[in-house]
């Protein structure tokens, strides 16, 4: 257990005004094999909510706060203390926002600066050698025979209410659109429509990540599936049994 | 300054490459990777033309004697106590690199023959001409540089101690200085601040000392018994020994004296965080760095912590992307490896809190 992140809280005391990513006390060490990189705090704490929902704990996950500073923190971690002997897998996912291709050419071109492997698209892997490299977007894209590029766009947010059945957004969704028609304009129209749900169940307040650790979402969703799916094999390349594997 | 390093043979060293330094250079890694060994490496590169240039550096690690044998005095500094290996150090120094060559000497000959001092009361020398230079044991050491240096000498290790026996020497290298661990000689300390207040630079060491104490008012060498002791003034109506207000800045006014003396050269330092309280040490950089622009004197130090890499970021943002730069040594197997981070490097792995010690 890497005790220096402590994880989301159950607790209703974990509540908005609680950090999402709570002080560091002591420099982070490569102690697990798959290392999971995502942009930022939300998707940090998504993340650690999934895994230990699930009971994965052969990922280490890390925000790399942006894509701009992806790079600098690629080239650091190549070179940290136990890189070359305990991680094997390096996995790196980010929202699709407006253009899911864009999004994955931001991250291949990190990996190339770094000579890392790229990966063809995203949930494929690259890397013959002891280390293997994944790139994950989501909402998951597609990519139609006829396009070229990944087509997509999104947010996190909006995979984790894809998890829930319509008929759980509708009061939702009335109420944004009740807003709108007022005249206001949601700058964040998938954050807006996340918080709303939750403020109308008993995750009233919470921040995604700690929402997600409580179980606000349908984890064995078919959106989520592929990913938890590959964050499996991951752990399978690295010599790691996923939970809930026969032995 | 040193811009690079290629170590061979040395001690635990195969072959260690350390590409880049810069005016403050900061070495981590775990225990026996070799961190004070690179630095003791890169002083006996500088203190060649001292008897002492293997003996100090036991000396510095807590071994006040040894035996007058090759295997003692000698054998330590090669890899593997190997002495039939040659030891090359190779260091770029403002755009000129030099290169070290250490042999081992088993049946070295003097090219002269000292003459013996006469009996009491006889103020003739007596030349014993009738018997050949007697053959001895030595390290051979040459030096080579790309501006033309060629220099050669001998350490030699006679039944009396040991001594230098210089064949060329056009030696001009820049002053050096190596503090271990531990406490300085208190003696040697005040000896050179003496030096720095004939100059006229004592005020640079005391404004770097008030930054662990803003009491201070001055700083002086006190004679005291056969050697001195420098004394601070903080304010309690008497000077007292700097020893005495704190270990601290006993040793931030020790690193400050050296570099002062090390106009144009080198300091190096091991476990520099040691006796520093942490909430002063990004305060304790700045001064240094301040120190080193001042006195034009690069620093080589040692760390285990974390935090003290964190204030040299801190302390050191002022300095430019040139002025820090951090090597991890590495053990990878039977071989030690460096790992250099760049300021940029530097500064991602730290506001990431990423381990990189």
């Amino acid at each position: 257990m890497n005790s220096d992140r402590l994880g989301p809280s159950d607790s209703p005391d974990a509540r908005m005004d609680s950090p999402e990513e709570p002080r560091r006390h002591r420099p982070e060490e490569l102690v697990r094999p798959v290392r999971f990189l995502v942009e930022g705090a939300t998707a940090h704490g998504f993340w650690t909510g999934v895994s230990r929902r699930l009971g994965f704990d052969h990922w280490q996950i890390h925000d790399f706060r942006g894509v701009d500073q992806l790079g600098a923190y690629l080239r650091v971690l190549l070179q940290a203390p136990g890189f070359d002997t305990v991680v094997r897998s390096v996995v790196v996912g980010r929202d699709a926002e407006k253009d899911a291709h864009a999004a994955l050419q931001s991250v291949w071109e990190a990996l190339r600066k770094c000579d890392l492997p790229c990966p063809a698209g995203p949930f494929e892997w690259a890397g013959d050698g002891p280390l293997r490299v994944c790139v994950l977007i989501w909402p998951q894209p597609v990519r139609p025979n006829v396009a070229k590029v990944w087509q997509g766009s999104g947010m996190l947010e909006d995979m984790c209410l894809a998890t829930l059945p319509d008929s759980a957004l509708h009061c939702a969704d009335a109420f944004l659109e009740c807003v709108e028609s007022s005249g206001r304009r949601l700058k964040r129209r998938a954050k807006s429509r996340l918080q709303t749900y939750l403020a109308g169940t008993e995750h009233a307040g919470l921040r995604l990540g700690d929402a997600t650790a409580a179980g606000a979402w349908n984890l064995e969703s078919p959106v989520l599936s592929p990913y938890t799916a590959l964050l499996s094999r991951a752990s399978s390349l690295a010599g790691v049994k996923p939970p809930g594997t026969p032995d | 300054m040193i811009e690079s390093v290629d170590i061979q043979g040395f001690k635990c060293f195969r072959r260690l490459e350390v590409p880049a330094m810069t005016p403050i250079t900061v070495v981590g890694g775990r225990n026996a990777v070799g961190k004070s060994a690179l630095l003791e490496c890169l002083f006996m590169f500088f203190d060649r033309a001292s008897p002492n240039t293997t003996t100090g550096q036991y000396a510095r690690r807590g071994v006040n004697s040894v035996p007058l044998t090759p295997d003692a005095v000698f054998a330590p500094v090669f890899r593997n106590y190997d002495l039939s290996q040659t030891l090359k150090v190779s260091v770029r120094l403002r755009g000129v690199v030099e290169e070290m060559t250490v042999a081992f000497s088993p049946a070295y000959r003097a090219a002269t023959v000292s003459a013996r001092p006469a009996a009491t009361g006889n103020g003739d020398m007596l030349l014993p001409t009738d018997a050949p230079p007697k053959s001895a044991v030595a390290l051979d050491i040459s030096y080579s540089s790309t501006s033309g240096r060629d220099d050669k000498a001998h350490l030699v290790l006679r039944s009396d101690g040991l001594a230098i026996a210089v064949d060329r020497v056009t030696s001009d290298l820049p002053p050096a200085a190596m503090l271990a661990a531990g406490p300085a000689d208190p003696n040697q300390v005040a000896m050179l601040y003496g030096n720095l207040d004939i100059a006229g630079k004592q005020d640079s060491v005391l404004d770097i000392a008030k930054v662990l104490e803003p009491r201070m008012r001055s700083l002086t060498s006190v004679p005291m018994g056969d050697g001195a002791l420098m004394h601070a003034d903080v304010g309690i109506g008497r000077k007292i020994p700097v020893a005495y207000v704190s270990e601290g800045l006993s040793r931030l006014l020790t690193i400050a004296v050296y570099m002062g003396n090390c106009s144009g050269g080198v300091v190096f330092v091991d476990e520099i965080e040691n006796g520093i309280h942490h909430s002063v040490l990004a305060n304790v950089w700045k001064a240094l760095g301040r120190a080193a622009r001042e006195f034009d004197c690069q620093i080589v130090a040692t760390t285990h912590s974390y935090e003290c890499l964190q204030a040299a970021a801190d302390g050191l943002a002022d300095e430019g992307r040139d002025g820090l730069s951090y090597i991890r040594l590495d053990r990878n197997d039977d071989e030690i490896v460096a790992r250099t981070y760049d300021r940029t490097l530097l500064d991602a792995a730290l506001s990431n809190g990423l381990e990189l010690r």
